[in-house]
């Protein structure tokens, strides 16, 4: 179906090649997982394949890529359109009209089909979206999954054989993802499409794939069946790739399977029983956050969300009561929120996308005013306050970096804050804060021009300079690579910073905050420690988050583990007790996992 | 006639005199001489008759043949004529005879020779006639003792004046017509609506155009045009009136200068008159020239036709008449329909080549077209929806200080970057199609002014940059200067032509200091300035599209 | 608050004027436009204005919309008031306030002799005033009864090229997308101490710090949606079909027939007019022509 043979591509203007030599065969009906670190050219390599590159691009190219035997540089770039249909990152970024119906119908339109044609084209592949009720909606209406879907059915509209997918649920929330991926599997088993899919999020999509391609450098360096990739992790590992936990796990129990859901990681534990090993469930804190001050977590109901009461603490600095607020009065968006964050704190909050996340940031920021109630930062009512008042003391990290960028260089960005505040030591604070943000090498570059990464983390210095007292951040997270969203949340982790901050990611949340907020529909629905929270999968349902694999496996082997390290960790202490209370068994369970496995008992110490 | 023949004899004597020395000279000079004085000699015999050879006259007031008119309070003047027929020498002696009451300004008695036959003698006698001379008819006497040959003959001349009150006159003389305009002969022009008045600009560029374009204008330095105006005299005297007018401001009742406008260096006031003798139950119709100067405003005024007894101040009678007069400018007439076609030929050019012209830019290059007529509606159109005329309504005139400011430099920062992006023909006119159809859809501005703004400016940014080599085959949109220059004109262009557009279209009126003062700071300055910042907003998206 | 969203968001009703065809609705505009830029008589002016105002009356505008209108059609006109009352330049002019004396050192001079609001010149921008109001309240109404597609759709119907909609449809489509983008941008920039400024010398810099990450986030955008939109085979064909078709009603017709007759009549007749008193052209037989036009136009 997809012939690629050494395939050579630069971009106009570069001297580098961004591909190099990349060789790749795929079948017809395969879903095939296309991962590799930022800027090793997948997302080119997805251009190829419907002609943009080079057709429009321009650039130097050479080599072959043959789709169902048609050599791509010879064809029409429309015949090519027609074959493959490419999904990108941001379903925003994609559509172009203003109703579902319209921007499915734009291809069959240009394609010059009969009315009857189009409209049955539309009907069938919102069906196949699982978007049929909404063909008359405003696209502006859906949501991030919705929209995702509404490019996909726009893409099948044309009838192509392949999709290729560049990072389509890196921006969703868990809601969306789920929405997406499913519909991608859908695609792929009963319609038999080919499926290219280019992500980040390994963990997810690995279940659903039939090969892992890893690119690096321009190159394949990578290819092996799904089922067999996570024999060698570390490839993986090398290049920063996230893992799934399960497989994570059974490697670190030196278990040599490679389980991708909790399904069948609980078989395999269950081969190798674990579970009865696990008699006495005990709690493990992490070793991290036990320093931290953290208050007492539970759920809480709405409309007495308040986890500490009323007492206003000497270190709070944020103090929320009975706060209503939203952009229409008739249409509250938060209904009657109470918080208190103390100094010091890391606070995500979490939930789908509409439930007042970034509401509740932009009182925090005063840049919004409550209808009801009271918002008091550092004890000052943000009612009795302009905007400005707190500009400076509080910083705030957009979700699209891009928009906080506007100086002609890096250094400037960092200087401006200061500048503007009229501060003192203005080089230093700059200097100190690009090279928290390691851009220190980049100080002299235009930041619209720096990479995604890049630009994330001048947006970050650009606020660190200030060195406000809290610090927002509205999912910094989407569409950012792993590396660049641990290095910016171990800064303010050894900083102490006092932080909120909104993320999908439940595992970044259990990773880096001290205290998660769980939001439904304008309402903090649950207010405490990580694992607390976590737990309570009614809660967790409420606001379409799902438990991560290793705390489900936890919790079926009747621990308390939130992260695969803690749990290794007890699995292995558990398995030694047992080793030594039941040595014949215990022995078993060793030499069953030496010779199943092939690896050392060494791999499961204690 | 003869007064003059005797002046150029009297003219030759002296010229003789003073050349006679030459010989020549004066056998011609005795041969003129027997020539002159033969008739004379032959005339000296004849009889003198004063009734046959005398015309002897006397006018009360002067103009006038038989009674005249006259109110209290008048400066009148008698007109006495004497004229000899006769061929020799007389020595006439006149007194003129004024009933009492009346105050003669001059002497009463004239004495003077009359040499030859048409020899003849005039004197304009001026008096008084007292505001409180009781009315009456009065008679007035003059009598001329002629001397011929030591002879005296008596001829005597009367007149009678009518003293009437102001009621009386009033009622005697009537305006009863009144054109506005008129033709020269004081006659009405269907072609031309009644009472109304247009004024036109006289730039010497538009007459040459309005020449060529065959419509009609006056040539000279004003326009003119004339009022009719129909006296009736219903009394039994014969009335001697002079017929002015005035073009007065209709609520302050003060004369308008724009309609007596200074001619040649006259007061126009020496030439807007005309004087009639009414005979006693006729009508008369006589024209006035109106001059109407380039500045005068349109509007409602007043015209007052006045008319005032010869010799009197006092006006008799008036009449008023509401005009209008049209300031009909042709100047921004014509830039509005110049825009108009542009506007629509490049349009409708557009339109029958929108393949071919579209074929030219990537879909990428629509897009950011697109995108960016978004960001110019979302940052400029949106808010100015209201900040526009909030800020008209605050600040008045003022704030295109201040919303120019916001409009000009942010929309032509956005028109350079994009250029610098995309520096193809073409690009400025999508751009600004972009916006007005954006504008049409989203707050309904599908108004023939944005159109015509819009069309134009586009037109001339589009023209002027593939002249300048922003967009041309070898396109060089960074020079800073050059963009800045090529925006700057361009707006100052588009924005007299809207400044016209909107006083065509919309009636509105602008001053001329505003408009200039629009088009200098906003069309040219704030321009600059934003084409300036723009290119290098350009350059640095450049940097983001690489 | 009458925020961007009364102005941009249409209101979706059955209603007559709903259902009417987008291509009528934009015809009719169009006439109604020549119209009001031809009328000079005030009470047909006004006349004009209150037809098109009871449009809003059968659309069945909710309040916030009447708000939204009331608010621009007083600012427009009061607008017109205020520029008409300084610059009105017709006699009789009466002067009720002096703004800037004739002798004011500089400015007297530049102004050419003061400024100075006039009674008449507040009446004349009332009148003045009517005619901006109809064709913005006519607009507003095309546009708040009117989804944008199907505008879009009106316009393709009346031959816009294709290129140029979906150009136009681009830009709708992501107006609210920017426009959330550019508040975003102020709200990070006052974060960091900057205070936008809207008039002033600091609007360069503003503008700078604003538009800046918003284009350079389009720029990005546009590569992907560009690509986007390749791929769906746009511009394969000179020509392209369509899912929707318009269809014009009877009503619509009638409607159209109207504005557009009477549409050319008025302009014809005051143009015959306006030649007649500008001397250029004149016939007795049209003197019943000239009676409407100085008598009802």
């Amino acid at each position: 179906m997809i012939e690629i043979k050494d395939l050579w591509y630069t971009y106009p203007g570069r001297t580098d090649p961004t591909l190099k030599g990349v060789n790749l065969k795929i079948e017809e009906g395969e879903f095939v997982l296309l991962t590799g670190p930022t800027g090793c050219g997948k997302s080119t390599l997805l251009k190829t394949l419907n002609g943009i590159i080079p057709h429009e691009s321009g650039g130097k190219f050479s080599g072959s890529i043959r789709i169902n035997g048609i050599e791509t540089r010879d064809s029409n770039q429309m015949e090519l359109s027609r074959g493959v249909g490419l999904v990108f990152q941001n379903p925003d970024d994609q559509i172009f009209s203003t109703t579902v119906e319209d921007e499915v119908a734009f291809g069959p339109e240009n394609l010059c089909l009969e009315r009857e044609e189009i409209d049955k084209k539309v009907e069938e592949t919102l069906q196949m979206v699982g978007m049929s009720g909404h063909r008359l909606d405003s696209t502006n209406s859906l949501s991030g999954g919705q929209k995702q879907r509404i490019c996909i059915a726009s893409m099948l509209a044309m009838m192509p054989e392949i999709l290729a997918m560049d990072e389509p649920v890196s921006q969703m929330d868990p809601v969306g993802t789920r929405e997406v991926l499913n519909t991608v599997r859908e695609l792929n088993r009963k319609l038999k499409i080919t499926i290219l899919l280019v992500e980040h999020r390994i963990h997810e999509l690995a279940p659903f794939a039939d090969r892992i391609v890893i690119m690096d450098g321009g190159e394949i360096i990578f290819d092996q069946p799904a089922s067999k990739a996570f024999d060698h992790l570390e490839v993986f590992h090398r290049l920063g790739l996230r893992v799934p936990e399960p497989v994570e796990l059974c490697h670190r129990l030196g278990i040599r399977a490679s389980p991708l859901s909790v399904r069948e990681t609980l078989a395999v534990l269950n081969r190798k029983h674990f579970k009865e090993n696990m008699k006495t469930p005990q709690f493990f804190s992490n070793p991290k956050e036990d320093t931290e001050a953290l208050p007492e977590a539970r759920a809480v109901s709405p409309g007495n969300n308040d986890p500490i009461g009323n007492n206003d603490s000497v270190d709070s600095v944020i103090s929320i009561r009975d706060m209503w607020s939203g952009y229409e009065k008739n249409s509250m968006v938060l209904k009657g929120i109470n918080l208190e964050i103390r100094k010091g704190e890391r606070v995500a909050v979490m939930g789908t996308n509409g439930s007042g996340k970034s509401t509740l940031l932009l009182n925090l920021a005063a840049m919004l005013k409550p209808y009801k109630g009271s918002v008091k930062v550092f004890g000052e009512d943000t009612r009795s306050r302009n905007p400005y008042s707190f500009a400076g003391r509080v910083g705030f990290v957009f979700q699209n970096p891009d928009l906080m960028l506007f100086c002609d260089s890096a250094e400037e960005e960092a200087r401006f804050g200061p500048v503007q505040l009229k501060f003192e030591n203005i080089e230093e604070r700059a200097r100190t804060s690009l090279e928290a943000m390691s851009i220190l090498n980049l100080k002299q570059d235009l930041p619209q021009s720096l990479s995604r990464g890049q630009r994330l983390r001048t947006a970050v210095a650009s606020v660190l300079s200030i060195n406000p007292e809290i610090i927002l951040l509205d999912e910094p997270t989407t569409g950012q690579d792993r590396v660049n969203i641990e290095q910016m949340m171990d800064y303010f982790k050894n900083n102490r910073s006092t932080l909120v901050f909104c993320t999908h990611d439940i595992e970044i949340a259990m990773l880096y905050a001290t205290r998660i907020l769980v939001m439904n529909e304008g309402q903090i629905i649950a207010d405490g420690k990580g694992r607390d929270v976590i737990k309570d999968i009614e809660i967790l349902r409420k606001a379409s988050l799902t438990q991560p694999p290793v705390v489900e496996i936890a919790k079926y082997l009747g621990v308390d583990a939130f992260s695969v390290t803690e749990l290794v960790e007890m699995l292995t202490c558990r398995s030694s007790e047992a080793r030594k209370s039941e040595v014949i068994n215990s022995e078993v369970i060793n030499s069953e996992v030496i010779n199943s496995e092939g690896i050392k008992s060494e791999g499961i110490k204690c | 006639m003869s007064l003059t023949g005797i002046g150029k004899c009297r003219k030759s004597e002296k010229y003789s005199n003073e050349k006679g020395c030459g010989m020549k000279n004066i056998v011609f000079f005795f041969l003129i001489l027997v020539l002159a004085i033969q008739p004379a000699a032959a005339q000296v015999q004849e009889e003198f008759k004063p009734e046959d050879m005398t015309t002897f006259m006397i006018q009360v007031p002067h103009g006038v043949e038989g009674s005249g008119l006259a109110v209290g309070g008048s400066n009148l003047s008698a007109y006495l004529f004497f004229e000899s027929y006769y061929d020799g020498n007389m020595n006439v002696t006149m007194e003129l005879d004024l009933p009492e009451g009346f105050v003669l300004q001059d002497t009463s008695v004239y004495s003077f020779s009359l040499q030859t036959e048409y020899e003849d003698w005039y004197r304009l006698v001026d008096f008084y006639v007292p505001a409180n001379l009781s009315s009456g008819t009065y008679n007035i006497t003059a009598t001329a003792v002629v001397e011929v040959g030591g002879n005296k003959h008596t001829i005597v001349r009367k007149t009678r004046l009518k003293v009437a009150s102001k009621e009386e006159i009033a009622e005697e003389i009537e305006i009863s017509g009144l054109t506005v305009p008129s033709d020269e002969d004081g006659y009405g022009d269907p072609s031309h609506p009644s009472s109304t008045l247009v004024v036109r600009e006289n730039s010497p560029a538009l007459k040459k155009l309005l020449k060529v374009t065959d419509l009609r204008i006056d040539r000279e330095e004003l326009t003119s045009t004339y009022i009719g105006v129909e006296l009736t005299n219903k009394g039994d005297s014969t009335v001697p009136v002079i017929i002015t007018y005035d073009v007065l401001d209709i609520k302050t009742g003060e004369p308008v200068k724009a309609f007596k406008p200074a001619i040649m260096g006259m007061n126009s006031d020496t030439l807007c008159y005309a004087t009639l003798t009414l005979s006693p139950g006729s009508s008369s119709l006589v024209s006035l020239p109106l001059y109407i100067s380039e500045d005068a405003m349109g509007g409602e005024y007043l015209l007052r036709v006045k008319v005032k007894l010869t010799g009197s101040d006092w006006v008799a009678v008036t009449q008023d008449q509401k005009i209008t007069a049209i300031s009909r400018k042709w100047g921004p007439i014509i830039i509005t329909l110049v825009s108009s076609l542009l506007g629509l030929t490049t349009v409708s050019l557009f339109f029958s080549r929108s393949k071919e012209i579209m074929d030219r830019f990537k879909t990428r290059n629509l897009v950011l077209i697109s995108l960016f007529g978004t960001v110019s509606f979302a940052a400029i159109n949106l808010p100015m929806t209201i900040l526009w005329e909030l800020s008209h309504a605050v600040f008045g005139p003022f704030s295109f200080l201040f919303t120019g400011l916001f409009y000009e430099i942010l929309l032509y920062m956005l028109i350079a970057s994009l250029v610098v992006l995309i520096p193809k023909p073409g690009v400025v006119s999508l751009f600004m199609m972009v916006r007005f159809l954006l504008g049409g859809f989203i707050t309904g501005s599908f108004t023939p002014i944005t159109f015509i703004t819009l069309s134009l400016s586009a037109v001339l940014l589009e023209v002027m940059m593939y002249t300048a080599g922003i967009t041309s085959k070898n396109p060089n949109p960074e020079n800073r200067f050059r963009m800045g220059i090529v925006c700057g004109i361009a707006d100052m262009v588009s924005g007299y032509a809207s400044f016209s557009v909107w006083m065509v279209l919309y009636r509105l009126f602008y001053s001329d200091w505003y408009i200039m003062a629009n088009i200098l700071i906003d069309g040219f300055l704030y321009t600059f300035i934003g084409a300036w910042f723009g290119i290098s907003l350009g350059n640095r998206l450049k940097k983001v599209a690489e | 608050m009458i925020g961007a969203r009364s102005i941009a968001e249409p209101t979706i009703k059955d209603t007559i004027i709903h259902r009417m065809d987008p291509r009528a609705k934009i015809l009719v505009l169009i006439s109604t436009a020549f119209i009001a830029v031809t009328l000079d008589n005030p009470e047909t002016t006004f006349l004009l204005f209150l037809i098109v105002l009871s449009g809003f009356a059968l659309a069945r505008m909710p309040a916030i919309k009447i708000k939204t209108l009331t608010l621009l059609l007083v600012l427009l006109i009061w607008g017109t008031i205020y520029s008409q009352a300084l610059f009105y330049s017709q006699l009789p002019r009466t002067v009720i306030f002096t703004i800037i004396q004739p002798d004011f050192p500089v400015l007297g001079w530049l102004t050419n002799g003061g400024l100075f609001v006039y009674e008449e010149g507040l009446r004349h921008g009332a009148i003045q005033g009517l005619r901006s109001a109809s064709i913005l309240s006519l607009g507003l109404l095309m546009c708040w009864t009117t989804d944008s597609r199907d505008m879009l759709n009106g316009l393709v119907g009346l031959r816009v090229p294709y290129s140029v909609a979906f150009m136009v449809v681009t830009a709708v489509r992501f107006l609210p997308i920017i426009i959330t983008e550019v508040v975003t941008v102020v709200t990070v920039q006052r974060l960091r101490g900057f205070n936008p400024k809207r008039f002033g010398p600091g609007i360069v810099k503003t503008s700078l710090n604003i538009l800046t990450p918003t284009l350079s986030n389009c720029v990005r955008r546009t590569g992907t949606l560009a690509v986007s939109i390749q791929s769906r085979a746009f511009r394969a064909n000179p020509d392209r079909t369509y899912l929707k078709k318009l269809k014009f009603s009877e009503l619509d017709k009638a409607m159209v027939t109207a504005c557009i007759f009477a549409a050319i009549s008025i302009v014809i007749i005051k143009l015959l007019y306006n030649m007649y008193t500008s001397g250029i052209y004149y016939t007795s037989g049209l003197r019943p022509v000239y009676a409407i036009a100085r008598g009802y136009l």
